[in-house]
This record gives structure tokens, sequence and C-alpha cells, in this order.
């Protein structure tokens, strides 16, 4: 067949979906007259289907093959990594996972450094915001796990480059890992079964301190949660915890219970020390935020203790179990999230102490307390 | 890669590959239109409505991009058995609106080893409201990824013809579309 020739009148495109192929060659046989391929003169006749194929040359499913077993070694390398070295199988979430996605990427995306880096960065958004919206994270955590993501998602969609300019400058056989690739499916697989308890981690306590002016009287009286904080909040709480709406129930004495409510649900926190001018220390009964995969809190408490001057100095302590992993990446951020917390609510009580603001809210009973005491 | 849209929305978009297989051997693969259509990112499907595939059939091409798209009508307008074809694009809404245009697929030959197939759109694009730079560069990207999956296809063919002893290996200098002249078993344009 020659492209310099006039087109015979008898050949004829094909119509079919799966035309008629030579079976040595593969050229579409399909519209051409005689018997013989065109491209490799083998002998062919449409009513012996030992001569023809209607199989294109081209597998696509042993074109995965290279890029599958890629996935499935990183994604178990990768898992193997944490399990065996810091027992922690969230890996295997948050970073092979990535790492997969981004082979993949880098192997079907021809323009490596634009298209394929550029789809990852927006995988790896749109995975944090799907997080967001269905409320399986608060936007800061969202935000967090997004730029956990993006180094070994842009990682693999280099790899998965490097893998498909290795792959077209040899003369590999794709279909030959098609036993490799069950083997291997198979090991990750069982691993998933197997590890698939949750890390267990120690109980962590952040505590901060600080000098307020007020006296242990004026301070407290001006103890208050963060719920009952009326001022706007830095925007690390805005963005990593859910938004206070108010209190419920009324601390007059150990035992008592008073429900936080926010806007994604409640926690419930019971008093268990009450020592005026010294120490109140509560824990949580309850809760429901929508945080229970991330945190489970356990308990807290303020430590007074005169300080300079006739001040005060306070010690805000916030005890709870963490849940993510891994620790040396989630640890930092818990500490700087809870102290800001911490920062936010002591701001707002040394202004309080200040003004010498009525116990309104935080201890009905000081007023009993003090007529007790003038008896 | 010329990417032509002048004052008027008219596009004349083309791109090419150079394979390092023979005109004949390519064509072979070509002839399989409903297939070859498909390398275009947008076409998942062709369908045909005539009985037969031949200048004036009417064909359906369901386009789709991310699981989302549209089937659009189309119609062959030529066949030069060897050389390539021709086939129009137009939305279903009627044949001015949807960016109607003509999509071609033409095979030359460069030497007795090397073929070159070229893919071309012309046509007029109607979403206006859209600044210019974005539709290039989106015509960029179709035919860009066009080319690259016909390259991809056919290089996949020659290692196909190369495991069955079909066409001499030519290394990694053939894998890079360095020119070379060798004898081969399949036959070239005489």
């Amino acid at each position: 067949m020659s492209t310099n020739q006039p087109p015979s009148p008898e050949v004829t495109p094909p119509t079919s979906p799966r035309p008629v192929r030579c079976i040595e060659c593969a050229y579409v046989l399909e519209g051409v007259p005689g018997n013989a391929c065109p491209g490799c003169s083998r002998a062919f006749t449409l009513s012996d289907p030992r001569t023809f194929t209607t199989k294109p040359p081209i597998r696509y499913f042993a074109f995965f093959c290279p890029v599958l077993i890629l996935v499935i070694v990183a994604v178990f390398a990768s898992t193997m990594l944490a399990m065996l070295s810091l027992e922690q199988w969230g890996w295997g979430t948050w970073i092979g996972v990535p790492l997969a996605m981004g082979i993949l990427l880098g192997y079907f995306f021809r323009s490596v450094p634009i298209v394929g880096l550029s789809v990852a960065i927006l995988v790896c958004c749109a995975v944090a915001m799907v997080l967001f919206i269905f409320g399986s994270t608060g936007a800061f955590c969202a935000f967090i796990l997004a730029g956990i993501s993006i180094l070994p998602l842009a990682l693999g969609t280099v790899g998965g480059g490097i893998l498909r300019w290795g792959l077209k400058r040899t003369n590999f056989s794709q279909g030959a890992h098609l036993p490799i690739l069950a083997l291997l499916a198979a090991s990750p697989i069982t691993l998933g079964i197997l590890a698939s308890t949750p890390g267990d981690h120690d109980i962590l306590s952040v505590s901060t301190r600080r000098d307020l002016a007020g006296s242990p009287a004026a301070v407290w009286n001006a103890l208050l949660f963060f719920e009952d904080v009326d001022r706007e909040p830095p925007l690390l709480l805005q963005l990593g915890l859910p938004t206070p709406l108010g209190r419920e129930g009324e601390l007059t004495k150990v035992g008592d219970r008073t429900t936080c409510i926010y806007d994604s649900g409640t926690v419930v926190k019971e008093a268990t020390e009450l020592e005026a001018q010294e120490r109140f220390a509560f824990k949580v009964v309850e809760q429901d935020i929508h945080f229970e995969h991330d945190v489970e809190l356990i308990s807290g408490s303020f430590q007074l203790h005169p300080g300079p001057d006739g001040g005060t100095t306070i010690e805000l302590t916030t005890t709870y179990r963490p849940l993510l992993g891994p620790r040396w990446l989630w640890q930092p951020i818990e500490t700087a999230a809870v102290r800001s917390l911490h920062g936010h609510v002591l701001a707002s009580i040394d202004d309080r102490a200040r003004e010498e603001a009525p116990p309104e809210v935080f201890f009905a009973f000081l007023e009993t307390f003090d007529a007790d005491l003038a008896r | 890669m010329p990417i032509l849209l002048d004052e008027h929305w008219g596009v004349d978009a083309s791109g090419s590959v150079q394979v390092a297989l023979p005109a004949s051997t390519v064509w072979g693969q070509m002839r399989d239109l409903r297939r070859f259509v498909t390398r275009d990112p947008l076409h998942v499907r062709v369908d045909l409505l005539s009985t037969r595939l031949e200048p004036g059939a009417e064909m359906v091409i369901l386009h789709r991009l991310l699981g989302i798209g549209v089937t659009r009508r189309s119609r062959l307008l030529r066949w030069e058995e060897g050389r390539g074809y021709a086939f129009s694009d137009l939305s279903l809404r009627g044949k001015t609106v949807g960016f109607p245009h003509v999509c071609s697929y033409e095979l030359s030959e460069v030497d007795a080893e090397h073929a070159e197939v070229t893919f071309t759109a012309r046509g007029r694009w109607t979403a206006t409201w859209m600044p210019r730079w974005l539709v290039r560069l989106w015509l960029h990207w179709v035919i860009r990824d066009t080319t690259a999956r016909i390259g991809q296809e056919l290089h996949a063919y020659r290692k196909f013809l190369e495991r069955r002893g079909l066409i001499e290996s030519m290394g990694r200098a053939a894998a890079t579309n360095e020119r070379r002249v060798r004898p081969s078993r399949i036959r070239t344009a005489s």
C-alpha cells in the first residue's frame, strides 16, 4: 500500500468498531481487497478466523501494569516503613496514597513539570476541600493534611514521569508483569487488614503560665472558659477549632456539669476540683464536636499562685489524648493550637481581672461562698 | 504547532508527530478511523450511523473530559486511502454553535522508514465570552495531547512489531526519532 499511488476503488474504509486485522502485524484488513496483508504480505481469509484477529495491537491494560506495580510497591514500602520504624500505619494513608496518586499522574501526563504537577496540586487541594466540606475535619486540619500530601504527591508525579521516560527507551514487554502484579497486590491488602488497628498515643498535657496584674481574688472572679470569651479568637483558632456559641449549666460545686455548645456539636465538662483562689479543675465527660478522630479531650485546670507585686501567676493546663500521626508532625501543631487557645483565654481573664468584673458567668456560687466566710 | 485564532474567532490549529515507521505501516493503523479518532483526549467513542463509511457518512462522536461532556454529530468529509481523512464535528444544537469545526488526520512520508501524522482542527470558536489566551491554551492542550497520544500509540505499535521481529530494532536512537535507514520486513512505499 503506497501513499504515492491513487487510492484503489476496491478499497473501502472499515466500518466495524473492531475491524479485522492481520494476525501478524495488526494491519486493518477490513475493506482491503485480496487475501494478502498489505503490511507484511501474510495471507488471510475472512472465512477462516485463524488467519486474522480483531484485537488491536496496543494492550492498554498491559500499558497500565508498570505504573500499577510502582504504585503498589510505593504504598507497600511506605506502609511497611511506618509499621516497622514508627509503629504508625497512618503513614500509609497520608504519605503512601498521595505518593501513589502522584505516580499515576506523572505516568499518564506527558508534560510532567507543568500539567502533571499542576494537577497534583489541584488534587491535593481538592482532597482537603472534600474532607472539610463533608465535615471529616476542620479547615485547619484540612490545610495541614494538604500540606502533608503535597510533597509525596509531587515526588510521585516526578517518579511516574521518570518511569514513563525510562520505559519508552526500552523494549520491555509490559504484559509479562501480570503475574508479578497479582503477587504484589496480595501483600498490601493483607497488610492493610492486619494493620487496621489505630495507633494508641500517650496522654499529653500542655500548660501555659502567665503573670497577671490582678489579685488572686480578682483573677479567680475573672476565670472563664474558651466558650465564654466574647472577643474574636486568633486566626489559628478560627481555622482549627469549632466556633463556640455558648454554654449551658453553671458550676457551683464539684460534680456540676456544664455543656459547651459549638457550631459543630457539644462538649460536656464536669468540675472536679474547686479550691477558691487556688485551683479549678474539670474533666471532659462527653465530646461530640467532629474532632473525635483527631483528639480526645481529657481534662483542664486553672492553677493560681500569688504573683509578683501583688499580682497572680496563673497556669492553664489542657490534657488530651492525641489520635493523629505521625507525632513528630502533629504534636508541634497541636501544641501551637493549644497555646494559642490558652493565650486567648488568659488574655481575656487578664482584662476581666483588671476591670474587676463581677463573677457573673463563671462562678455563681461565689456570693454564697463569701457570705459563708463572713458568718 | 501553530495555533491560529483570528479576529473573527476562526480557528486553524494543527500538530504533527513523526514516527519511525513507514507510511504504509502507519496507514494500516490509521485506517481504523473509529479507534484512531479516539486518540483525541475529548473523543471517547465514535458511532457510525450509516452502513458504509464513505464521504457523507454520518457519525456520532462521544465527547468526554473527566466524565463530563456532550455527544456531537459528525460527517465523514474526505477519505483518501493511504493519505488521510477528514470529518466534521458539530454540536447537536446546530452548526453555528458549539465550536463547529473540521478535524483531519493526514499521513505523509518523510522517507522510506519514517512517516509524519498531522492532526488539524479548523473551525470557528463560538464561546467568544472566553478570553482569547484561554482559548489558545485550550487548543494548545488539545492539539498537543492528541499528537502525543498518536505518537504514543504508534510508538507502542512499533514496539509491538519489534517484539514480533517484523521490524529490526533501531535501538534507542530510533525511539527518539533519529533518522536511520535500515532494512525492514514491512513493505515500504514503492
